[in-house]
């Protein structure tokens, strides 16, 4: 490697992305599409970071789990019988079997190969004719414990076993009247799952600026489109992982009319100005929500290689809706159906573009592009990514320059 | 004054069922996810309990409900029995915590125990035979496991599951002649007839080997009783045939002992006997000499210290319990490993 280049970037391509937003290069397009680029990222921010998984009421029972890749690390979440919800490594301590496959309910987890039974806390409790073997100790041969937090009904899961926690990472969150939507009481009612021909980096970028929106969801969201230059970035609230980008205004429904349908929560009526409106909450690496006047909109992002991403997408109610469809309400399915297909359009929008994108990063002769002042969280997010992931300065997860970013607010 | 030997016919284990298919055969644990509707998730128990996290306990057909589908439904996590709440009571002495148990029983100064599955096991008979058959032959390899760690002071009862015969046989030759062994159960539903072939088969294969069957209330339906068991036993001529077949009664309620008293003591002359676990002799009158004595340990007893001390100073009952508890089974009658099933759950 050369003294000019740390690996997968070039320090010119570094300086310049560290610039101030309006002076910065963005990310160059290798790192959207090497496999060197990728590497790093695994290994400096997928397996360090907080990944969200999926929500509490997808294992809403004891016995019920499922089942999560976490790039090459098969991750298993189980609600035990006390009602805990816990993560292990889904690979058995005998010889390395993948014990357990998708989503169900048991009772214990039986690996397929050898027979050995795990409980739902991943304690190993049967391993047959291992009476013999010389100083086997039972109980140091559980299943690998992955550390798992909730947060708002969010299950997610950390393979750094020396990460901060996802309660301190979020702690600062309630300032910003993110609880006044009451979203960890939401059930989830509608998931869509893609696996994109796109950078996972594109995604994230994507969502976290309101620079596309006029063009990309003209016929969608029209009328947030009109408001683009009224949305307020939050680059400097937080020296955590986490963004916050809010359009103001009245807050959002996703039901097609724009008139919520469902109950709306009380306290986001009382939201000071500043804060109401249509919020979206970035998570890095790959997690955002926005919550909504009568719904939660939540995205999930994870690599499956240097230019292929998986993305999941929910849609979360108010517990009285979500139950209420999940009884099979005919009135109440049909108008979150509405919902659940207006986004289907405005997803499709985003998904085509970002894969339309990946196609441009991957010509040859693409270079690095410029930002504008929308997309200073884009701007922060690659600096932030790089930060973790290509540059040989110690690892961190502040947020990058914050000095920089508060310069640019005050212009 | 020489303490007299305190004796215990009717302390409790509940394994997991965990460790059952730790212990188990192969086509067992191969079937094991077929016996799912069966398991139920356990809640720990805080404090001073037996299991200390969540495990997984066999439940009766009674307790399975129905899922809004129609498929069926076991219990929410079920609270585990409590142990009696005394301060040198380990975790999970009822499941694997054998050395925990021995140090309670030295706390309490009981010198031997005789070992009993808790309830859970006592359905297994719901089962197929040969599912029922597999599960006891897992239990009968945890429970003498369980009893090595002590063999002085833990006795096990092995269980037979009553239509299995030739899978009797072959579970007697393999664990019959243990040193822990002090007798066997035989299971006895209500769907077992009472004049069925197959048990006279099963018990004789008990009586032949020597051992002490244990008639216990939980492993039997209300229709088998003690008189309609011992009379089962008498029109198979068993006690005729093997003069020194000793027959006791544990966890029957003393008052139906007492009520059942006139049929339950006509046993031909010999060396065997009928004798009946009762927590005092006085609830056998006129019968003490049949009385073993039963703690129910670890569950509540709350004046078990009392009664200990009073057996250690005046006797209990029948003279040399330890005799009968002894295996009489010749080690040498050892035979090859239980025989292969075919498995229906």
């Amino acid at each position: 490697m050369s003294e000019n280049t740390v690996a997968p970037i070039s320090r010119k391509d570094l300086a310049a992305l560290q610039l101030p937003v309006l002076e910065a290069s963005t990310l160059p397009p290798d790192c959207y599409h090497s496999q060197a680029a990728y590497d790093a990222e695994v290994k400096h921010i997928f397996t360090k970071e907080w990944n969200c998984v999926g929500r509490v009421e997808d294992i809403p029972n004891p016995g019920d789990y499922f089942t999560k890749d976490i790039i090459t690390e098969p991750v298993l979440v189980a609600r035990d019988g006390d009602g805990v919800i816990r993560a292990m490594l889904n690979v058995c301590r005998h010889r390395g079997c993948k014990v357990v496959e998708n989503a169900g309910t048991v009772k214990n987890f039986k690996c397929p190969y050898h027979g050995w039974l795990y409980a739902l806390n991943g304690e190993l409790r049967g391993a047959p004719e291992f009476k013999e073997t010389v100083g086997f100790d039972k109980s140091t041969f559980g299943l690998k414990p992955v550390r798992c937090e909730i947060w708002e009904g969010f299950i997610f899961v950390n393979l750094d076993p020396e990460a901060t926690s996802l309660a301190d990472r979020f702690s600062e969150v309630s300032k910003f009247g993110f609880e006044a939507y009451e979203v960890g009481t939401h059930i989830n009612i509608h998931r869509w799952r893609f696996e994109l021909k796109c950078n996972w980096k594109t995604y994230v970028e994507n969502y976290i600026e309101a620079y596309h929106v006029p063009w990309v969801h003209a016929e969608t969201l029209g009328a947030t489109a009109a408001s683009l230059k009224k949305v307020i970035y939050h680059p400097d609230i937080t020296e955590q992982q986490w963004d916050l980008i809010l359009t103001p205004g009245p807050s959002m429904t996703l039901h097609p009319s724009h008139v919520p349908q469902f109950r709306q929560a009380e306290k986001v009526k009382q939201l000071p100005d500043k804060y109401r409106g249509l919020p979206v909450w970035a998570g890095y690496p790959g997690f955002a929500v926005i919550p909504m006047l009568d719904c939660t909109l939540w995205h999930t992002i994870l690599p499956l290689g240097p230019d292929t991403m998986e993305i999941v997408v929910g849609i979360a109610f108010p517990p009285e809706t979500g139950k209420a469809y999940l009884e099979g309400d005919e009135k109440v399915r049909e108008l979150c159906d509405a919902y659940a297909r207006n986004q289907e359009k405005i997803m499709g929008e985003d998904n085509d573009i970002c894969e339309r994108q990946q196609l441009g990063l991957k010509a040859q002769r693409a270079a690095p592009g410029r930002f504008c002042k929308h997309e200073i969280l884009a701007w922060k997010f690659d600096n932030w990514v790089a930060k973790m992931a290509y540059d040989d300065q110690p690892q961190g997860g502040g947020a990058v320059q914050p000095a920089r970013a508060a310069a640019l607010n005050a212009r | 004054m020489t303490a007299l030997a305190v004796i215990d016919v009717c302390g409790y284990v509940l394994p997991a069922a965990e460790l059952l298919y730790e212990r188990a055969v192969g086509p067992l644990r191969g079937h094991w996810p077929e016996l799912g509707d069966r398991l139920a998730l356990t809640l720990p128990t805080p404090g001073i309990g037996d299991w200390n996290s969540c495990y997984t306990r066999f439940v009766s057909n009674a307790d399975i409900g129905l899922a809004a589908d129609g498929s069926p439904a076991t219990p929410s996590p079920l609270p585990m029995p409590v142990a009696q709440r005394r301060d040198f009571l380990e975790a999970r002495i009822l499941h694997d915590n054998a050395r925990g148990r021995l140090r309670a029983l030295e706390a309490l100064g009981i010198d031997m125990q005789v070992l009993h599955p808790a309830s859970g096991l006592d359905t297994l008979t719901d089962l197929g035979t040969a599912a029922g058959a597999l599960l006891f032959n897992a239990y009968n390899s945890y429970v003498t496991g369980y009893c090595e760690k002590g063999l002085k002071q833990l006795k096990a009862v092995l269980q037979l599951h009553p239509l299995a015969t030739e899978w009797a046989g072959s579970e007697l030759g393999w664990w019959g002649a243990h040193p822990a062994v002090a007798g066997v159960t035989v299971h006895l539903p209500a769907s077992v007839p009472a004049d069925s072939a197959e048990l006279a088969e099963v018990c004789e294969t008990v009586a032949k080997a020597g051992l002490t069957l244990f008639h216990r209330a939980g492993s039997s339906a209300a229709s088998w009783t003690p008189p309609a068991f011992l009379s089962f036993l008498r029109s198979q001529k068993l006690p005729d045939r093997y003069p020194d077949l000793t027959v006791a009664l544990v966890g029957w309620p003393e008052e139906k002992l007492a009520e059942w008293a006139p049929d339950l003591w006509q046993w031909p002359t010999g060396t065997g006997r009928v004798l009946a676990a009762v927590g005092s002799p006085h609830s056998l009158p006129g019968r003490e000499n049949a009385a073993l004595w039963a703690s129910n340990f670890p569950f509540d007893a709350p004046d078990l210290a009392e009664r200990i001390e009073a057996i250690r100073k005046t006797g209990f009952g029948t003279a040399g319990a330890e005799r009968i508890l002894a295996n009489r089974m010749p080690a040498s009658s050892a035979v090859s490993p239980p025989v292969s099933v075919a498995f229906s759950a």
